[in-house]
């Protein structure tokens, strides 16, 4: 992930917000997504991309479907339904820090 | 522009290359590298397939695959704990408690009532070693037949070679001068912790072998439509 240290923690939580929307993406998808999203404004590399996704995976928030496409395989990511309950909470948190952070920096917009 | 087959196969080299052995790491790797050639085809017409090639590799950062490959394993090997601690639970809620205890309270009363309790001690842990290294032997000699057959290796067959940290009981080794110690005497306090003790391992070991190895492999075989056939 570029651009700054502060989006790292909310990695996770793009990529779920992502795929809440789209039935399914596979990973550079997801950072062409992020960068059209942001206007180029946030990058999310390879190196952070893949392993956050493998570990959502593994916690069984993400299922996985390998199809032919082209001539190449393509793997596609998509919620379970524990992922899409987790979506849900880890979207609250991320409002509620975005809150405390805007009555810190900007107590009068707060 | 579409990369060809053969374009294809340079980037399966590539990865393989970078230290990529397994198939299923390599071919999201090649997918995700081949969208970006061709976005890079695209804006820049008169670079080449190598330095595009090239551009898009940089963008995994200095450790290359590396990272991407050591948090696989580390997700894989996860997921596979999760799955044995998941599956080890159920037998120590009914019914399945009523079968863990009677194999404990089966185990504790040999060991009580023998003379000398390596009679029971020694056989156990021959059991409990040779189980799993016979599993290694089949599981590994299947790996080598699908590699010779198909020249590919996957990553999660590995990850149930490793038993979610299970196979460290080959390391008993370590432990055998306090298992193994004639002169101590054990009450019935510790007959009864090693009885739970032994029972919950080879309960654990049961799981992983029987339960989630196959399923891993049949998770994979949805994932992945090519090992499904081998």
């Amino acid at each position: 992930m570029s651009n700054s240290k502060l989006y790292k923690g909310s990695l996770n939580t793009i990529i779920l917000k992502l795929l809440n929307e789209h039935d399914k993406m596979y990973g550079y998808e997801i950072t062409q997504k992020v960068k059209a999203l942001t206007k180029g404004e946030l990058n999310i590399t390879e190196g952070a991309l893949y392993p956050a996704l493998h570990k959502l995976e593994a916690e069984g928030l993400l299922d996985v479907e390998v199809a032919k496409v082209d001539n190449r395989l393509r793997k596609y990511y998509k919620l379970t339904e524990t992922g899409t309950k987790e979506t849900v909470s880890k979207l609250q948190e991320l409002a509620e820090y975005i809150k405390t952070m805007q009555a810190l920096v900007n107590p009068k917009l707060a | 522009m579409r990369l060809s087959q053969l374009q294809i196969q340079q980037l399966y080299t590539f990865t393989q290359k970078h230290y990529v052995e397994w198939y299923d790491v390599q071919t999201e790797l090649v997918d995700h590298l081949a969208n970006g050639i061709e976005e890079h085809l695209k804006h820049n017409p008169n670079a080449t397939f190598d330095s595009a090639l090239n551009s898009e590799f940089k963008k995994f950062g200095i450790m290359g695959f590396s990272d991407v490959i050591e948090e696989k394993t580390k997700a894989l090997n996860k997921r596979y704990r999760k799955l044995v601690w998941k599956y080890f639970k159920d037998f120590f809620r009914l019914p399945k408690i009523i079968l863990t205890l009677f194999l404990i309270w089966v185990y504790y009363v040999a060991l009580h009532n023998v003379e000398n309790r390596f009679v029971i001690i020694i056989p156990t842990f021959i059991i409990l070693f040779t189980i799993p290294l016979y599993y290694f032997r089949v599981r590994i000699k299947s790996m080598k037949r699908i590699k010779k057959q198909t020249g590919k290796k996957w990553l999660f067959d590995n990850a149930t070679l490793q038993l979610g940290g299970l196979n460290s009981i080959l390391n008993i080794g370590l432990y055998c001068s306090i298992i193994f110690d004639s002169k101590l005497q054990w009450n019935t306090l510790q007959e009864l912790i090693c009885s739970v003790l032994i029972i919950s391992f080879a309960l654990a070991l049961y799981v992983s072998i029987y339960i989630v190895s196959p399923k891993l492999r049949i998770e994979a075989a949805k994932q992945h439509p090519e090992y499904k056939f081998i």
